[in-house]
């Protein structure tokens, strides 16, 4: 019994001392988990309002609608396409690089918003938002 | 040069032109140069027609709804090309049909009015046999017609190559408009 614990102890003592001399002269090496590179990069789509603009959330949940039309639910959550900012007759649209292309696909199935016709026309793709604002006028 | 091949009025020319587009081919008769779109199912409906038309202002294009009317309208050079939709897919889906397509090398128009998807993407498929698809709005209002960049970015959401898509929008329908001018003038 004595002689079990004793065995314990010394091996207890044992990995201590390991464990001290591996952080403190770096052989095990803890290297940080990082997301892959582009994974956050986001694309913003430039956008026309014919002939008349609309506010924000009502084109948001239009365009989410036309998506989820095109590509089912799967597409809307990759592109996750979110109405940032209108400018006069313009618009900026924020997506995911994997689906900005679905969310251009779908703009021609955004036909009226609130019963008023509408045709949304894409114009540029960037990939910041300080060059869409540019794009569309704003400084 | 950018062509949208269908719209149903001349009106919307403004809006097209607004969408990027340079050339527009209306429906409307009282154009320079107007489609006339025909569903037909025999060979003597299409000759019929031809007759009918004696300015040479028309493009015919012609959706063939039975085997004899199709294998008519590849051959007849009046035909400037086909329109495809899920009413005929069947017929023309046939490895026979598609190598008669090949052969022919005609036009094959799929219109974006109804979004038939399932089709578009046949299409796309049948890249080795169809060599010259295009995609046409064949908008009635203004909020119909679509752009060539979505036109674009719903060929590559479906599959397509860019390169191929890119010729499908912006070289079939100038294509197919040099095709008809040559051979109505000469």
């Amino acid at each position: 019994m004595i002689g079990q614990l004793l065995i314990d102890v010394v091996i207890f003592i044992w990995l201590v001392i390991l464990t001290l001399y591996s952080v403190r002269y770096k052989v095990i090496y803890f290297k940080k988990l990082r997301a892959g590179k582009n994974v956050k990069v986001k694309r913003y789509i430039v956008f026309e309002m014919i002939p008349t603009p609309f506010p924000q959330a009502e084109l948001e949940s239009a365009i989410r609608n036309a998506v989820k039309e095109l590509g089912g639910k799967a597409w809307l959550e990759i592109s996750n396409p979110k109405v940032i900012l209108t400018y006069q007759n313009y618009g900026v649209i924020s997506s995911t690089r994997a689906g900005y292309k679905i969310v251009i696909a779908s703009l021609p199935l955004v036909k009226s918003i609130n019963g008023q016709e509408v045709l949304l026309v894409p114009r540029r793709t960037t990939g910041s938002l300080k060059r869409a604002k540019k794009l569309i006028g704003i400084r | 040069m950018l062509v949208e091949t269908c719209v149903k009025t001349i009106e919307l020319r403004e809006y097209a032109k607004k969408l990027g587009y340079d050339e527009v081919l209306s429906e409307d008769k009282y154009d320079s140069r107007y489609r006339l779109s025909l569903e037909l199912s025999s060979k003597e409906e299409i000759t019929k027609y031809i007759r009918k038309i004696k300015d040479n202002k028309v493009i015919l294009f012609v959706k063939p709804l039975s085997f004899e009317a199709f294998k008519y309208s590849l051959q007849s050079p009046k035909v400037a090309a086909l329109i495809l939709d899920r009413k005929n897919i069947g017929l023309i889906g046939k490895k026979g049909s598609l190598n008669l397509i090949r052969q022919a090398k005609k036009p094959v128009e799929v219109q974006l009015k109804n979004l038939e998807v399932d089709v578009i993407y046949k299409v796309i498929q049948w890249n080795k046999w169809i060599e010259y698809p295009i995609l046409s709005s064949c908008a009635s209002k203004f909020n119909e017609i679509w752009s060539p960049l979505s036109k674009f970015s719903l060929l590559v959401t479906l599959g397509a190559n860019e390169s191929d898509a890119l010729k499908w929008i912006y070289n079939n329908p100038t294509l197919l408009i040099g095709n008809y001018d040559r051979t109505t003038t000469y």
